[in-house]
């Protein structure tokens, strides 16, 4: 229930005549509105807790269940999006049911794609990568059919922020200094470099830009790379 | 599950910080990364080291703590490799040097860690 006064205007097909001049008082939140985030947080945390679901102290989008001795449920809530894992499938019915009973929700089967990560699930392995994300941002910069380079950055480069370089575009650099950055959740490999290019978002130069074009040419030629577990 | 801690002393030469890095494996596979430059300026290597394997240090405890929630709890310490014995020395011995006397009391953490068997530093050569 809300806990603020909030009025909205008629809705187009909600009109009620004689009364157009009158406004709406809301009762729940509706989509859009600034209380609905936290509206939907408090009411699948509250939903999940009297479940019997633990929320962990130390990760809050973590819920844990135990069940008898061995057997427990493990729940991972990113707002709307759910994945879970269990020791037992039973749990994982259980869990299934009560979440499509009491929401409008679909099961998606096994979990493939999450948050941009797309994960492979084969036999006992399993394969994360963000292999469609970078060719993505390759595109958004107009680099995919660029050479690419062996390695992520020069050896022993030492960038400075006044390099007495030309200006360069800031608004783009960012914006590919970001994108690189969410790469870095699948790929430590270029963490090093990306934390390099991302001191110079003041007092851009293009020597800077050429950096960080190096890091894109680099994941241009490791496209399919993705850690394994 | 292991860590792993590196630094790159005084690289950044607009200002000569340093920067951290840090990798825990679990199983087989990597589970978290970080890459940072430091907050302090660290004046020597060791120092560097340090200030890297105390933030690896505070990572360790709370990834121990998140597989206790699930249901993995880590029952011996966290062995966090590292490639300077100065700074495994300086983590295990709680004396008080006039070369370490000027090191801040957060990056002392990682003494009251190791004091705790939270984790263990060990020693990682640059060759294996």
């Amino acid at each position: 229930m809300l806990q603020e006064e909030v009025y909205v205007t008629q809705p187009k097909g909600f009109v009620k005549e004689g009364n157009e001049t009158k406004v709406y008082k809301l009762k729940k939140a509706l989509y859009g509105l600034k209380q609905a985030p936290r509206m939907w947080y408090s009411k699948i945390d509250g939903y999940l807790k009297k479940k019997g679901y633990m929320r962990s102290e130390n990760e809050p989008t973590l819920y844990v269940k135990k069940e008898g001795k061995n057997d427990f449920i493990i729940i991972c809530l990113y707002v709307d999006d759910i994945i879970y894992t269990s020791s037992s499938i039973f749990l994982v019915h259980e869990f299934k049911s009560q979440m499509m009973n009491e929401f409008e929700m679909s099961d998606m089967g096994l979990l493939h794609y999450f948050l941009g990560l797309e994960v492979y699930q084969i036999e006992d392995r399993i394969f994360i990568s963000q292999r469609k994300y970078t060719s993505d941002l390759l595109n958004k910069f107009g680099m995919s059919n660029c050479k690419p380079a062996a390695t992520p950055m020069n050896l022993n480069e030492k960038l400075q922020q006044q390099d007495g370089g030309e200006k360069a575009d800031a608004k783009s650099f960012r914006s590919l200094v970001g994108g690189l950055i969410y790469l870095t959740h699948t790929r430590p490999d270029i963490a090093f470099s990306v934390g390099v290019i991302s001191r110079f978002m003041q007092q851009l130069s293009k020597l800077h830009y050429g950096a960080a074009k190096k890091v894109m040419r680099y994941i241009a030629g490791t496209l399919e790379y993705g850690i394994w577990y | 599950m292991f860590g792993f801690t590196d630094s790159d002393w005084a690289s950044s030469i607009d200002d000569r910080r340093s920067v951290s890095a840090n990798v825990f494996t679990l199983g087989s596979g990597a589970i978290t990364w970080s890459s940072k430059k430091q907050a302090t300026l660290a004046l020597s290597t060791s120092k560097a080291e340090y200030v890297a394997a105390t933030s690896a240090a505070c990572q360790a405890i709370w990834l121990r703590r998140v597989l206790t929630d699930l249901q993995q709890e880590q029952k011996v310490a966290t062995e966090i490799f590292c490639d300077n014995k100065t700074t495994i020395y300086m983590t295990k011995n709680p004396m008080f040097y006039s070369k370490t006397k000027h090191i801040d009391i957060r990056d002392h953490f990682i003494r009251d860690l190791v004091t705790k068997e939270e984790i263990s530093m060990e020693y990682c050569s640059i060759q294996k």
